[in-house]
């Protein structure tokens, strides 16, 4: 799993590549919580880059959301590959996360407020 | 296709190289692919974290055939006894504060196979998965 950081005014846009397995997840999440640390209150998951994911990287998800959620912080979503979305939808997440089809729409949404 | 993984979740890397493997031997599309990844991963994940309180290292055997149609997966472990048909209904509907996390993998295995039979035999698991091939493949 390739993770690339890019910062957007306030926004932290993480690029992810590769698949969200049970395997790759643990360092993403080390990542993000290192970030949430560290301060970071917005972010924008880019998923251009994700072919693949499981329930592990669903917990991921779910996981920084609720935290965010809890600090009226946010993380958004964007760019889901069709395989990626089936996923999220099969598994109710679709109204969990904002969810956009490009990253500027994505850093647009998290900066707002 | 016969693989023998043992109770590591690196393991997981090695199933999906051979599920990958599978799928281009046998000319199967990427959302088969993608699909039978998930699915044994699912099931895999479950048997490395769960089944085997005890500790030690155990082999879990996978088995990947291609018949009339359906790609067939089998699962086989000798680990505590897990009937994933049994596995209640995940919440998929409560806002985010009270999501549970947790208990979508077989949920996830549910919606994308076309098949799931489960066996409890002489102290070992057995979980034969079904996935329907489009014709054209």
């Amino acid at each position: 799993m390739e993770m690339r950081e890019a910062r957007r005014n306030d926004v932290l846009v993480l690029a992810l590549k590769g698949g969200l397995d049970a395997v790759s997840t643990p360092c993403v999440r080390n990542r993000l919580q290192e970030r949430i640390d560290q301060g970071e209150r917005r972010f924008a998951v880019d998923a251009a880059g994700i072919t693949y994911i499981s329930s592990s990287g669903l917990a991921l998800l779910l996981q920084f959301g609720k935290q965010l959620q809890e600090r009226s912080e946010r993380m958004v979503l964007c760019a889901l590959h069709k395989p990626v979305k089936r996923v999220l939808e099969i598994a109710g997440f679709m109204s969990l996360f904002s969810i956009f089809n490009s990253s500027e729409e994505a850093i647009q949404a998290a900066s707002k407020g | 296709m016969n693989v023998v993984v043992v109770n590591d979740i690196l393991e997981v890397n090695r199933l999906h190289s051979s599920v990958s493997q599978f799928c281009q031997k046998h000319g199967l599309s990427s959302e088969i692919e993608g699909d039978l990844s998930l699915a044994l991963e699912e099931i895999l994940v479950n048997v490395i974290r769960y089944g085997h309180p005890e500790g030690g290292q155990h082999e879990i055997l996978v088995w990947l055939s291609l018949e009339e149609g359906y790609v067939i997966a089998i699962v086989e472990d000798d680990g505590v006894p897990f009937n994933p048909l049994e596995a209640p209904e995940p919440d998929l509907y409560s806002p985010i504060e009270t999501r549970p996390i947790g208990g979508l993998g077989i949920h996830l295995v549910r919606n994308i196979t076309d098949g799931l039979e489960y066996r409890r035999n002489e102290g070992r698991n057995r979980l034969v998965m079904r996935k329907q091939v489009p014709r054209s493949e």
